[in-house]
């Protein structure tokens, strides 16, 4: 199965081991935008506002091609800054793209409580709680 | 022009009000017909069903496949950032979803006021190019 993953930048570290797993069990994965180069984004950010716009609109052009393209979606919602499952805009964004697609969306732990809860809720994701064989 | 409005459902007596203020711009505004029952005060029951069970009300009027279908099939969309919970010029998530579903369909994308210091929201609505109107619905065009 084809697995977009997506997470936070602060939450690449934990991708190589899940990559790792998720070959085993088969799977071919996509990785996140600037997976590489996670911090691209703050770097352009401080140095001009302009291009930090052109970026993040490429990035979510990007972001609706890899989705079409792959079967399912993995969410990496691990803590971020003491924010338990932490979600962000972006991938939010991704998740809707996803549902959208009617591609299957994943979240590796609990939905996150707070504003984005609800609408969380109603994308119908699947929590795997760490268990990536679920992913199917 | 079509023009899709939007904004959390609390804001939905003001939704209605802009909704005909567009009319009287001959502007075409699109809303979904529950949100106008329940501003006038026709379906209470429902509103008190969605204070407390948000995405369940959502998920039985199907309102995000709705919203997604009207946004498509639309020319520009219009954002309702009132003050809600003491956060100034609020955008919800699911404001948030549909103004990324307008970005992803080249839709226009007009903001009723200031964008609001929402940290999960602020870089991704500023890269979707939107235009702050600041009240001023003439400049919906």
């Amino acid at each position: 199965m084809k697995v977009f993953i997506c997470a936070s930048k602060y939450n690449y570290k934990h991708i190589h081991k899940i990559d790792i797993e998720l070959k085993r069990l088969g799977h071919k994965m996509t990785m996140p935008n600037y997976f590489n180069d996670p911090f691209i984004e703050n770097r352009t950010k401080k140095e001009c506002s302009i291009k930090h716009m052109e970026l993040k609109k490429k990035l979510l052009k990007r972001q609706e091609k890899k989705v079409k393209l792959n079967d399912v979606v993995l969410v990496l919602n691990f803590e971020k800054k003491g924010i338990k499952n932490y979600l962000g805009g972006a991938t939010f964004l991704e998740m809707f793209l996803a549902f959208q697609n009617n591609k299957n969306i994943y979240l590796y732990n609990p939905i996150p409580k707070g504003i984005l809860e609800d609408e969380i809720i109603g994308m119908d994701p699947t929590i795997i709680n760490g268990d990536l064989s679920k992913i199917k | 022009m079509k023009v899709v409005v939007l904004g959390s459902s609390k804001f939905r007596k003001d939704k209605v009000r802009i909704v005909n203020q567009l009319k009287d711009l001959g502007l075409e505004p699109i809303i979904d017909d529950i949100s106008i029952k329940m501003a006038s005060g026709k379906m209470d029951e429902l509103v008190k069903q969605e204070e407390s069970e948000s995405a369940e009300v959502k998920k039985k009027y199907d309102f995000i496949r709705w919203y997604h279908n009207a946004i498509k099939n639309s020319d520009a969309v219009l954002v309702c950032n009132y003050t809600k919970n003491n956060i100034e010029n609020y955008i919800g998530a699911n404001s948030f979803l549909e103004m990324g579903d307008a970005h992803m369909y080249g839709k226009k994308i007009f903001i009723l006021n200031e964008i609001p210091d929402q940290e999960y929201i602020r870089d991704e609505v500023d890269a979707m190019e939107t235009i702050v109107i600041n009240g001023d619905l003439t400049k919906i065009k």
